[in-house]
């Protein structure tokens, strides 16, 4: 242990473990008192304990991007609060996007003191995604805002209750400003959350003092970052790169706005440049530091240290070099944000998976290598669905069918199904019954066939339904859904999932009852019919009548899916995860007239598209059978070529972009997404292109990209060149 | 002895556990080697031991006994190994794939590695659509198409060779005539399919959890069929007379065979229950209202609450990571146990469990060749167990094993290894202070108000520490505590829940609806009774509401009046709701204004059985003469001190004796910390009085334990 001080590690386990169950009980009230169904089923929200200077010492697994919220409340707290105020019984909330700085604005934050005597020693955190705030439409998100006096109702840190008691006039203007009352009760939702943080803390310190609660909080964050910091070591010194475009269509033009994320490994650190930003946009889509640091520890903690308890010390390790004011990664005060952690946010997000994830891929440690992980949709392409219904009751409604976007492959396992986003632990779609409690009816709801990547383990699937109102005349519908014309990203040799997307059939499918309508909206001759309304809208008016049909993204495949066991393929077939056509094409697997695996025929196959894949030269070397995931790529000894890790044969020096080495193919994305039977929209002005590289020796695949037209395939791995610009800390 | 005799039978994994009660309150014990291959021969070995040791003959005693209530972990079992029958699911028109998908529910893992999907109970291509739809008021889209039923369930038999059949269509909750018409059909075709309807065995909203409890009763029908149809027939045969015998069910009370055999999910997971109800038995006989359980055994924690006398109840329980409908007495558990592995984690701390060491090769110092350190080696290098005195000197412990396995994460984490043990030690007491704190704190109750009643081959060593933890003063270990939960099985009473999601608005819903819904559950709990021989004279009935504001998603259970709802009481009914949830969830958290909705109404119909009675041990109140069997030095937190022990069988009521101490019984040793009490009452019981002023100095002498 590089440890120095003493500390008795008994006493440091008991009180982390008391810790995490103060922040689970807080959640658990939490969960259980609140009304939205965002909270009680998707749990997007979190609960966090921070220490009295600002560290947070403990947090509930929920949502890991709230752990940065946390952290900017307490930090705005410690710099505008004259704290010989603040008594017990206090609760403040805010959700001011630049300076208490939440996720998004929709997530307010609650924050309460908590005393050890008259002392203040720590605060109590919660966080939920409220399901209005005012603006142009419900829901938190507001797609058709062109800055941020549109998108609702913004405060300022501000003590919502005094002794216990709430403060009537922020209770008269919060009431004031959103159309859904109820919004009010998921910050007395975060009160009862808090209360719970701070009884239960309380015992605590009976037990064991608060001073030694505290030192023994500083003893585990410091733990953390030592760990932090060892894994970090473990990846090979370099700078990795990956790019990913936002997508908005919500002001009339289609647009792609491209970034890139530069990751630097030196030592025990990460810097994470992300520099190469859009410029900002006048819409939704830019993106607050909260949301990008946010994105990116979860994505950290996932991939390098899911095991270690989640506090300050986890972030130390990494610094930011922010871009210029005015872009979208780092937008002006009076530019729209409700929706840049979904947007921009999780842009970034996969852009920068996808960098660690090169340098994952190289890790001298097979612990870490295991780690290697595809992307998942990291998306919900929410429905909301407001209007009178034949009560006469104003009703709003959010399809959580949207939750159903699939995780990355794991090296270990598929990507999970219906997953939602990777950060979001505790999401879950609703029993169609409970959907059918809002003003709709359902057709139906599957899997998406071949939404989930392609590979040796098949990225997680999405959700396809389709619905229509019931028990209510006219509606409005608001809807975003931003992974339509570029799928997840899929490092490590796999293929990306499908995106989402939404189709409308106005004036329904013609005589049927319900069932038989739905059959046919299952039919592949439905699969390309109907309106595509903009992936972002606004008010949009619906009729009783119409049809919605929706799509969930899938997560990307890690792995050549000519790796895979046709086994599972065939599974995949039966269960209608795959459709047949994929079973040869793609997966390179013969099925004889039952079903049953054609083992000679497969073999055969196999070998054809690896000579395929080398332009009809068939491959010089066979790869080693894959029963464990492993990664694309390993270095020599000296760390200067890059080999085939299927085959062992050299590709490239590492000096140079081995892609420039591989065996290539292009194609325009729309063709190559049909062969893999994969939804992605197609656009009017601008053409994607999907890459994929084999090794030139065995044809086995490498890695899938996508780049925009006329790009070329960048150097995105350079081993031992590292910056030396400091950084800011998170 | 003769006469009425009631028998408890607890079908365990290594061992058949029975438990006789005379007509005075006598009580037998004895056991058997589990039979798996036919559950009966273990069951019968074990009766006739007992027989035997009562003085008279297996027949005459089965055929003089009034009750015979079996625990069983067949249907547990089933699930938990995946084992059970290949089941059919027949489900609406466009939603095959609703148990396929399973919500995409998350297991709230950061390691997205171990974010895998539940088991599927039915095959994918098992699963038939059938043409049918409801809405949610009720009515029917598209009428049953009842070719499709009979189509598919002939494909399903002949193709697939499937061996029952769930179920499950959308809203049959309030439509249940699709499903019912699908059941006739069926039966018209295979009389002898086992098949399971959502909209009897769960008829509330949700479609998922109706699903996954009718596929998982189709699933476990095979063992209970041919466990329960066996037993209800060898035990007929050897002279118990019709209707006798029950079967303990997760919510608390026993069912009939017949129930049994046709619902047999409602066994599952019962078998920590048993305790719980004895728990809830003895609190009345000592008085007491406010029970918190802690059963302590070789794998794992589990502890309840039982509150005005009665356990708390858990509903829309977890099995397997499947979310069904059923309810249980609400038993937290953990993974601390005897057994518990002890280890190091990758930030070098010292944790303990869940991974046990199981029952072989056991703990090191078991013998058995077992190399990992246990929570039993720490207690017995700490000399809480005496090696010579383990089960009552049957098994003699490997001190030296012990010492071996614990060296090296002594080594790694740098300290004694008495002082590691004790370290260990104290973590397990914060696991289970915390299961406790869980149960009642985390319910809103204080549990300074509870007293802790514990059992289970393990929880002496532990209990008095964590009551200190908690603020706990009273604590209660029965004699033979190992064997409570067979015990218990004597005490359950026949219980039979009906419910169904109602929506009543507490100030806009048709008192009549309310009431006329209340009276049609209460007449169907009854007539169930009634069918097993209960009449009004012994069956007690309360009506339960599960309430929430309108718009949540979780309710809070409150009991309803028996007498019908007056259109005055809505408000004195809402007051009522909103204590409570401010109780739960501290003051300002009601949601002022918002409508209060009745969603789920729910009876509970308890046939009373009669119970054994207590029998004291005599004793008269004055301390008794108490003689110490020796010393042995125990090292606790902070330092080794000599404790005086007892010999558990000698202690007679009226004993008492202060800490340090251990007392050493047949099938436990008691640790007696300093400053607690430990005195016997009069039924023989060992009662604590727990010290709970601040351990003041654990906090300095800990900081100065010292690890670098």
């Amino acid at each position: 242990m590089s440890t120095t001080t003493t500390y008795d590690p008994i006493l440091a386990q008991v009180i982390a473990r008391r810790l995490e169950v103060v922040c689970e009980e807080a959640a658990i009230t939490l969960n259980r008192s609140s009304g939205s169904p965002i909270v009680t089923e998707a749990n997007d929200f979190s609960t966090s304990l921070v220490s009295a200077d600002g560290d947070v010492i403990a947090f509930s697994s929920y949502l890991p991007p709230h752990f940065v919220s946390a952290m900017n409340a307490v930090r705005n707290i410690l710099d505008t609060l004259d704290l010989s105020t603040v008594e017990p019984g206090d609760h403040f909330a805010a959700n001011d996007p630049y300076t208490v700085a939440p996720l998004h604005a929709a997530d307010p934050s609650v924050i309460t003191p908590i005393f050890a005597g008259d002392e203040l020693v720590a605060w109590a955190y919660s966080s939920v995604h409220v399901l209005d705030l005012g603006g142009l439409t419900a829901g938190g998100w507001i797609p058709g805002s062109y800055d941020r006096y549109g998108e609702g109702f913004i405060f300022p840190l501000i003590k919502i209750v005094s002794h216990g008691e709430w403060d009537k006039n922020f209770v008269d203007l919060y009431l004031a400003n959103v159309r859904m009352p109820e919004s009010l009760n998921d910050l007395r939702s975060c009160v009862a959350a808090n209360n719970t943080t701070s009884s239960r803390l309380q015992e605590v310190f009976d037990r064991y003092g608060a001073d030694t609660v505290a030192e023994y909080a500083a003893i585990n964050v410091r733990l953390s970052e030592e760990h932090a910091r060892e894994r970090i070591r473990k990846l090979p010194d370099g700078t990795y790169t990956a790019t990913d475009w936002v997508e908005y269509d919500g002001h009339g033009v289609e647009a792609l706005h491209r970034l890139s994320v530069a990751l630097t490994i030196r030592g025990d650190e990460m810097l994470i440049d992300l520099t190469d930003s859009p410029p900002e946009a006048n819409c939704f889509i830019n993106a607050t530091r909260a949301a990008l640091l946010g994105w990116i520890l979860g994505d950290v903690i996932r991939t390098l240290f899911p095991d270690l308890p989640i506090n300050a010390g986890v972030h130390k390790p990494l610094r930011i070099v922010k871009s210029e004011p005015g872009t979208m990664l780092n937008p002006s005060k009076n530019a729209a944000t409700s929706c840049g952690h979904m947007e921009s946010g999780t842009k970034v997000f996969r852009a920068f998976h996808d960098a660690l994830h090169k340098a994952v891929a190289l890790s001298d440690d097979p612990e870490i290598r295991r780690r290697a992980a595809g992307l998942g949709g990291n998306v919900a392409p929410h429905n909301v669905v407001s209007g009178v219904n034949d009560a006469g009751v104003f009703e709003v409604w959010v399809s959580f069918d949207s939750l159903g976007t699939g995780l990355g492959a794991q090296s270990n396992v598929d990507g999970r199904d219906c997953g939602c986003y990777e950060d979001m632990t505790g999401a879950r779609m609703l029993d169609i019954e409970l959907e059918e409690m809002a003003s709709t009816l359902h057709f139906y709801r599957r899997l998406c066939p071949n939404s989930g990547g392609h590979g040796f383990r098949r990225g997680g699937m999405g959700i396809d339904s389709a619905w229509q109102m019931q028990g209510m005349q006219r509606a409005q519908l608001t809807m975003f859904s931003n992974v339509t014309r570029v799928p997840s990203r899929a490092p490590g040799g796999g293929y990306p999932g499908g995106g989402t997307g939404n189709r409308i059939f106005h004036g329904g499918l013609g005589a049927g009852t319900v069932t038989d309508v739905g059959a046919r909206l299952r039919e592949p001759e439905f699969e390309r019919s109907g309106d595509v309304p903009p992936s972002h809208a606004t008010n949009l008016q619906i009729d009783t009548d119409a049809i919605f049909r929706c799509y969930g993204a899938g997560g990307s495949g890690l792995g050549d899916p000519l790796f895979r066991e046709p086994w599972r393929v065939a599974e995949d077939l039966e269960n209608e995860m795959i459709t047949a056509d994929v079973v040869p094409a793609i997966y390179g697997v013969v099925l004889g007239a039952q079903g049953e695996i054609d083992e000679a025929a497969t073999v055969a196959r196999r070998h054809e598209i690896r000579t395929e894949r080398l332009g009809g030269t068939p491959p010089a070397r066979e790869p080693e059978p894959m029963t464990e995931y492993r990664s694309p790529l390993r270095l020599d000894d000296g760390h200067r070529t890059f080999l085939c890790n299927h085959c062992g044969e050299p590709i490239a020096p590492t000096s140079e972009n081995w892609k420039d080495h591989a065996s290539t193919r292009s194609w325009p994305l729309p063709e190559r997404a049909q062969d893999l039977g994969t939804k992605v929209r197609e656009m009017a002005d601008t053409v994607m292109r999907m890459w994929e590289f084999a090794c030139p020796s065995c044809g086995t695949l490498l890695e899938v990209e996508i780049y925009a037209d006329g790009e070329k395939p960048a150097r995105d791995i350079r081993l031992g060149e590292t910056s030396d610009v400091p950084g800011e800390a998170f | 002895m003769r006469g009425m005799y009631r028998v408890g039978v607890d079908i365990g994994g290594t061992f058949t556990d029975v438990v006789v009660a005379g007509e005075a309150g006598d009580i037998v014990r004895a056991k058997a080697l589990t039979t798996p291959d036919d559950y009966t021969e273990g069951v019968t070995a074990a009766i006739d031991s007992a027989a035997t040791e009562l003085g008279t003959t297996l027949g005459e005693l089965m055929s003089s006994c009034i009750g015979f209530v079996n625990g069983t972990t067949v249907v547990t079992n089933a699930i938990a190994q995946q084992r059970g029958r290949r089941v059919g699911l027949l489900t609406t028109r466009g939603f095959k794939q609703q148990i396929y998908i399973h919500r995409g529910i998350r297991e709230i893992q950061l390691d997205l590695q171990k974010e895998t999907r539940p088991p599927d109970i039915v095959r994918q291509r098992h699963v038939a659509e059938v043409d049918e739809r409801v809405n949610r008021q009720g009515d029917v889209l598209v009428p049953l198409g009842e070719d499709d039923v009979r189509r598919e369930v002939t494909r399903l038999v002949e193709e697939e060779g499937i061996e029952a059949l769930a179920v499950c269509f959308l809203w049959a909750f309030r439509h249940p005539e699709h499903e019912r018409r699908a059941a006739e059909i069926v039966r018209e075709l295979y009389p002898d399919l086992f098949v399971t309807l959502s909209c009897e065995i769960y008829p509330r909203i949700r479609e998922y959890e109706r699903m996954n409890t009718a596929v998982l009763n189709s699933f476990v029908s095979e063992g209970a069929e041919t466990y329960i149809g066996k037993l209800t027939d060898r035990t007929r045969d050897l002279g118990l007379a019709d209707g006798r015998i029950s079967f303990m069910q997760s919510l608390g009370g026993h069912i009939s065979s017949e129930e049994a055999m046709s619902e047999p999910i409602r066994l599952s997971h019962s078998g920590p229950v048993g305790g719980v109800v004895a728990a809830s038995h003895f609190a009345s006989v000592l008085g007491e209202e406010n029970i918190i359980t802690a059963d302590l055994g070789g794998t794992s924690f589990d502890t309840a609450l039982i509150r005005d006398g009665r356990p708390t109840h858990a509903h829309r329980m977890t099995i397997n990571r499947l979310l069904t409908g059923l309810s249980s007495v609400d038993i937290h558990a953990i993974g601390a146990g005897g057994g518990s592995i002890l280890w190091i984690d990758e930030r070098n701390l010292p944790r303990v469990g869940p991974q046990s060491a199981g029952a072989y090769p056991g703990p090191a110092c078991y013998g058995n060749g077992g190399r990992e350190p246990t929570l039993t080696d720490a207690n017995l290098l700490l000399g809480l167990i005496d090696p010579d005195k383990f089960w009552g000197g049957t098994v003699r412990l490997d001190v030296d094993a012990a010492a071996e396995a614990l060296r090296p994460v002594a080594a790694q984490l740098g300290g004694s290894l008495e002082e590691i043990a004790a370290g260990y030690h104290q973590i397990a007491v914060t696991h289970m202070s915390t299961a406790m704190a869980k149960v009642s704190l985390g319910r809103g109750y204080d549990p300074r108000d509870f007293t802790v009643i514990g059992y289970g081959g393990g929880s002496g060593l532990f209990l008095a520490e964590v009551c200190a933890e908690l603020g706990i003063t009273r604590l209660v270990m029965p004699r033979a505590a190992a064997t409570f939960s067979a015990y218990g099985l004597l005490f359950a009473d026949a219980i039979h829940a009906q419910a169904t999601t109602a929506e009543w608005g507490f100030a806009s819903g048709d008192v009549d609806d309310i009431n006329a819904l209340y009276d049609r559950l209460q007449e169907q709990a009854v007539e169930a009774l009634r069918r097993e021989g209960f009449d009004e004279s012994n069956t007690t009935v309360r009506r339960e509401a599960d309430v929430k504001f309108v718009g949540q998603s979780f309710e809070i259970s409150m009991e309803m009046p028996l007498a019908p709802i007056a259109e005055d009481e809505r408000e004195a009914l809402s007051a009522r709701f909103v204590e409570e949830y401010e109780r739960v969830y501290g003051a300002g958290a009601a949601w002022d204004g918002f409508p209060i909705v009745l969603h789920t109404a729910r009876v509970v119909a308890s046939g009373i059985t009669e119970k054994p009675p207590v029998q004291p041990r005599g004793g008269n109140g004055r301390a008794a003469a108490v003689e110490p069997s020796g010393e042995r030095t125990i090292r606790v937190r902070g330092g080794t001190v000599a404790a005086t022990t007892y010999d558990g069988p000698s202690l007679v009521p009226g004993a008492r004796i202060t800490g340090p101490a251990l007392v050493d019984d047949v099938d436990t040793t008691l640790f007696v910390p300093e400053g607690d009490r430990l005195e016997i009452d009069e039924l023989g019981n060992y009662v604590f009085t727990v010290d709970t002023a601040m351990p003041t100095a654990l906090a300095a002498t800990s900081a100065s334990g010292g690890a670098s």
